[in-house]
């Protein structure tokens, strides 16, 4: 096929088709709003947010009920730093806009996208240790915490857990997520390369 | 509903349904991917301004979606089989079945150099494509050169099989 038959073939497609949607189907798809990940990545954020919130209200709430006013204190000073925290972290997020031309608009999206993992990354390391310390206080009493205060073996043998639990969660976000950024990465070199 | 957008829509849906196309297959992802740009489409028509021609930013919201590949798979609204757009519709004559080959071909390019070859066969210049895809023009006629070799070379290929 020469250059021009291509063409011709090319612009023959669907030449007298009509936009099909009913009203009411295009009414569904813009009320669904979209469907990407960039833009779950935020609804994400505002869910964890507000789930942030509940927990900590929940541990004042704990401290108080049993007179321990300090740990209240304390439950709450984090609560407003966590949701100050995350505030600053959704309007940083600069959502990029269909509009902009392609280089640019992928630049946004591995810009967003690492922010993401990061923001996943940071939060795995720094809840990790008082999670796992909580479950095992409470999961398996009190006898178990005072081995891990006191009994050498038994805290080698937790950290060595909890370093292999941060590798596979550190990991699997890699995965998920390092995927697409190696491919936006990919997309962004091929269209850039000098012929 | 904006009675304007609708009539956009039906002036721009071949630009979407072929942009989509050479990125999927006809089925689930064609249609997560359609929906996707009207909603792109939808969120920036307002701010519409038009500095650039409305068929270059068309293209542009397009590819963005196609490109970024960043979506959640079949949460689509549902369509009826009369709401498929043309270019999923079974082929039925030569040219239809010519057309097929055709998207195939252009499939075995990669990913952006199918945004090339769909900005050159609809006859953009490369100025044009310049400003959509964010390259300078010199890097355009180069790339569109290589491209259209290698698209032929495959076209070429498979009718002599």
């Amino acid at each position: 096929m020469e250059d021009q038959e291509i063409k011709d073939l090319w612009q023959s497609a669907g030449r007298d088709a009509r936009f099909k949607y009913s009203e009411e189907t295009l009414a569904q798809v813009i009320s669904k709003g979209s469907q990407s990940v960039v833009h779950k990545f935020v609804k994400t954020l505002k869910v964890e947010q507000i789930v942030n919130v509940i927990a900590f209200l929940t541990w004042v709430a704990y401290f108080v009920w049993f007179g321990q006013y300090w740990g209240a204190l304390g439950a709450l000073v984090l609560n407003v730093g966590f949701y100050v925290g995350y505030k600053r972290f959704i309007n940083r997020l600069d959502i990029p806009n269909a509009e902009e031309d392609v280089i640019g608009y992928l630049y946004k999206v591995e810009g967003l996208v690492k922010q993401f993992v990061g923001h996943y990354k940071k939060a795995t390391v720094v809840l990790g240790l008082p999670v796992y310390l909580l479950v095992l206080r409470y999961s398996e009493g009190v006898e178990v915490w005072d081995k891990l205060t006191n009994n050498w073996t038994y805290i080698l043998i937790n950290l060595v857990g909890l370093v292999v639990a941060y590798v596979v969660v550190l990991w699997m976000i890699h995965l998920f997520y390092g995927r697409k950024l190696h491919k936006i990465q990919e997309l962004i070199k091929s269209l850039q390369e000098s012929e | 509903m904006d009675s304007n957008f609708q009539t956009f829509l039906d002036d721009n849906h071949r630009v979407i349904a072929k942009v989509c196309r050479i990125y999927t297959d006809c089925g689930d992802d064609f249609n997560d991917y359609y929906q996707e740009c009207i909603v792109q489409l939808w969120r920036s028509y307002k701010g519409f301004r038009g500095e650039s021609k409305a068929s270059t930013w068309v293209y542009r919201v397009c590819l963005n979606v196609c490109l970024s590949q960043l979506r959640i798979r079949k949460r689509t609204v549902l369509t009826t089989r009369d709401e498929i757009p043309d270019v999923c519709e079974d082929f039925d004559s030569e040219r239809e079945e010519r057309l097929e080959m055709l998207y195939q071909a252009i499939k075995k390019l990669k990913e952006a150099d199918r945004a090339i070859m769909l900005l050159y066969l609809d006859e953009k210049s490369y100025k044009e494509m310049a400003e959509i895809l964010g390259l300078t023009v010199t890097n355009v006629g180069a790339k569109v050169n290589r491209v259209k070799n290698q698209l032929k070379k495959i076209i070429n290929g498979r009718s002599g099989d």
